[in-house]
């Protein structure tokens, strides 16, 4: 079992420190290695990822339901509005693009910034699994904060809203940040725990005869709406049909942020260096478990950030369907992972997310083409498999690498297997 | 009024005890299986494919065995050939297994629902539990025990076979050395891969049963997400449970119990606070990796790939 005789795999691929000298083509140098390994992976392995994911959907679409999966992924970037960039668009179909792209952007908001959230712990050799109960947790200060401070002047009850949404995120991550840094105990496994106990807290507060329920409408679990003054300014689009919100700054903002803090910062710094080599980060004198708290607090005020953006831009009340069927915490793990943990990546596999979730969604898929139900299946079904082959950027390296011994094998006809 | 509490119990505890004990075999062995959920996930939906298919629950369990172990194997690939990160593949595992069981589902059955008549795994009637004297124990045994689902009983013998496996024979000793010192065991001459790939596929096999146990057992249908997180709680009764069947068999109880009484609750006081029974898994679980009550420890070599040499 431990070596099956599979064509496919050959041997056991082995870089980024492959046993140098088993390369009959002429072991390339370490410096080369690892210059393929950079450039291979700053932009080729999330591109061959992502078209990995999407050519094994389009697989499934083919094999379950027959249709083109060409023709099915057209009308999905159909959906995403994505079309009104092109400038040649013009009319009705610009109208309906236009109103389209505000729900892929809308999406997108939240996407960039739980993506963030899981990048900054990452960057700290942390894995915040955690977004999702953080992003609850936002959600719900969010929600308390916009119907309590009611009267007073927008921007100020805005920013009261977002600031707490966003503290209480960090603060929720800061206790698995904490218990690492006392205990030791692994954020996995308190992350994990944190976001059950996020969503049950969740449904109790917003549940029939919780706390936070509508008082003048106990039929349905959900909280009331947030005051006027709370919810955020449209600025494209009709505010009456989820134009996109103000958010959107913030979520770009927040990509500056990320990369400021990180790469320009002392805490940035500390960061970086407790996620290369902890023990290393320790001897040069670093607080490491200082770090490890920070680093998830900050990582959960982003997540909190997304709560509050979605809750006091379009939401605004919290349902307990959104409180136990939200799944965009998980999607940042994604957005993170295909971005590498880069503000630009995560700028553009979060509008690749945000656009693949709204085009499947029954609101924009057409569904003579393709039944959006399944279609938002496939949308996890690629979501799974982009973080799987993410993960194992050992394969598409691997890819990468036949194609190019491929290359070299059709010119020198001499070269041959030695063996493995 | 306890014999119904009791009965609620164990069947809200034997998934967990199913899932719990594939983890077990796969994080003694050294990889984390985060990716549970997702396994129970296709048992649940190809355990009722799988019996409308074959017309029998036998077909409809070894289905979706099947289907688990297959997702298992796609992991252990994933987390021992290439090496990946074990806790990404894991959470692929569980999107993966959410999409395509979704995708499958609407595909297959639409908005329909599964068909109704499928062969329910059976229960196991016992008649002779309330003879034992005195007749309020016997009356006791036979409401709690009398009734029980064949897979309940399976979940008991699955959990002395493991604990005999696992600390009494060679196999158990070599799958905790792997898990524990890979290295070592690769040098005394066990096949550190052949054994974690074993160990996973099986883990595999057993959240499947679990899964099978919750859609063909018990409601007798899919619906998408059935889970709901259940591969979580059972992680979190191996963790609360230090690794051990015993240990996470108990664990397995308690939680169920807490969710049996959330499900209760609100029938006495009509209110949403039993909801918060739901979360007292995972706060224990928290407190116990917390080290506040006994820490519990997992294998060492747990989590990381193994390279050979």
């Amino acid at each position: 079992m431990s070596e099956p005789p599979s064509e496919e795999r050959v041997e056991p691929p082995s870089p980024p420190e492959p046993a140098a000298g088993e390369n009959p083509l002429g072991a390339p140098s370490v410096a080369a290695r690892f210059a393929l390994y950079q450039r291979a992976g700053g932009i080729v392995t999330p591109l061959i990822t992502a078209a990995l994911a999407f050519a094994v959907g389009g697989l499934v679409v083919l094999a379950s339901t027959g249709k083109n999966p060409l023709s099915t992924y057209q009308a999905i970037f159909n959906g995403t509005g994505l079309k009104w960039l092109f400038p040649w668009v013009t009319g009705a179909a610009r109208a309906q693009a236009a109103l389209n792209l505000q729900q892929t952007l809308l999406l997108t908001i939240p996407l960039v910034l739980t993506g963030l959230a899981v990048a900054f712990a990452f960057r700290c050799g942390l894995f915040n699994i955690g977004g999702q109960g953080q992003y609850i947790v936002g959600s719900l200060v969010a929600v308390q904060a916009g119907i309590w401070f009611a009267g007073i002047s927008r921007p100020v009850h805005i920013l009261i809203a977002v600031a707490l949404a966003a503290i209480a995120g960090g603060l929720w991550a800061g206790i698995a940040g904490f218990l690492r840094a006392t205990v030791g105990a692994h954020e996995v496994i308190t992350t994990i725990m944190l976001n059950w106990i996020a969503l049950w807290i969740g449904s109790y507060m917003v549940g029939f005869g919780g706390p936070l329920q509508n008082p003048k409408d106990n039929s349905i679990p959900a909280t009331a709406d947030i005051a006027h003054s709370a919810t955020l300014p449209v600025f494209w689009g009709d505010p009456v049909l989820q134009g996109l919100h103000i958010g959107f700054f913030v979520a770009i903002g927040a990509l500056a942020v990320f990369w400021v803090i990180l790469n320009r910062t002392t805490l940035g710094y500390e960061v970086r260096a407790v996620g290369f080599n902890a023990e290393a980060a320790r001897y040069g004198g670093i607080a490491v478990g200082r770090s490890y708290f920070t680093a998830m607090a900050i990582s959960g005020a982003f997540a909190g950030l997304a709560g509050s953006l979605d809750l006091l831009g379009w939401e605004f009340h919290l349902d307990l369907t959104v409180v136990q069927g939200s799944t965009i915490g998980f999607f940042g793990i994604a957005v993170a992972l295909l971005g590498r943990n880069s503000s630009v990546g995560i700028a553009c596999s979060a509008l690749l997310f945000g656009a693949l979730i709204n085009g499947t969604s029954t609101r924009t898929l057409d569904p003579s083409v393709f039944q959006p139900e399944l279609a938002g299946n496939l949308t996890r079904i690629i979501q799974g498999l982009v973080v799987l082959f993410v993960g194992a950027d050992v394969l598409v390296l691997y890819l990468w690498q036949a194609r190019r011994k491929v290359r070299r094998r059709v010119r020198p006809a001499s070269a041959k297997e030695v063996g493995t | 009024m306890w014999s119904a509490l009791l009965s609620a119990t164990l069947r809200s505890a034997t998934p967990l005890t199913f899932a719990a004990i594939g983890g077990l075999f796969s994080e003694r062995s050294g990889v984390v299986n985060i990716g549970l959920e997702g396994m129970m996930l296709m048992g649940a939906f190809f355990a009722i494919w799988g019996a409308d298919r074959t017309h029998s629950w036998v077909g409809g369990l070894l289905i979706a065995m099947a289907a688990g172990g297959a997702l298992a194997l796609v992991y252990a690939y994933f987390a021992i050939q290439l090496r990946a990160d074990q806790i990404v593949g894991g959470t692929a595992i569980n999107f993966l297994a959410l999409g395509l069981t979704g995708y499958l589902y609407i595909d297959i059955y639409g908005v329909q629902g599964t068909p109704n008549n499928l062969p329910g795994i059976p229960d196991v009637h016992i008649s002779w539990l309330e003879k034992i004297p005195p007749h309020g124990l016997g009356r006791f045994l036979q409401d709690s025990f009398g009734q029980m689902n064949l897979m309940i009983w399976m979940s008991f013998v699955l959990l002395v076979v493991t604990w005999l496996l696992m600390f009494k024979t060679p196999m158990g000793l070599r799958i905790r050395a792997v898990g524990e010192h890979p290295r070592a065991a690769d040098t005394v001459g066990i096949s550190v891969y052949r054994v974690r790939y074993g160990s996973v596929t099986l883990s595999g096999v057993l959240a499947a049963l679990g899964g099978a146990y919750l859609s063909l057992g018990f409601v007798h249908s899919f619906s998408e997400n059935m889970t709901a997180g259940r591969g979580f709680i059972a992680l979190a009764a191996l963790i609360f449970g230090g690794w051990r069947p015993f240990g996470a068999f108990g664990a397995a109880l308690l939680f169920g119990f807490s969710s049996a009484l959330a499900r209760r609750l609100p029938d006495a006081y009509g209110s949403s606070a039993g909801t918060l029974f739901e979360a007292l898994p995972y706060v224990l679980t928290l407190i116990a990796v917390a080290g506040v009550i006994g820490r519990s420890i997992p294998p060492a070599a747990v989590g990381r790939p193994y390279k050979k040499q």
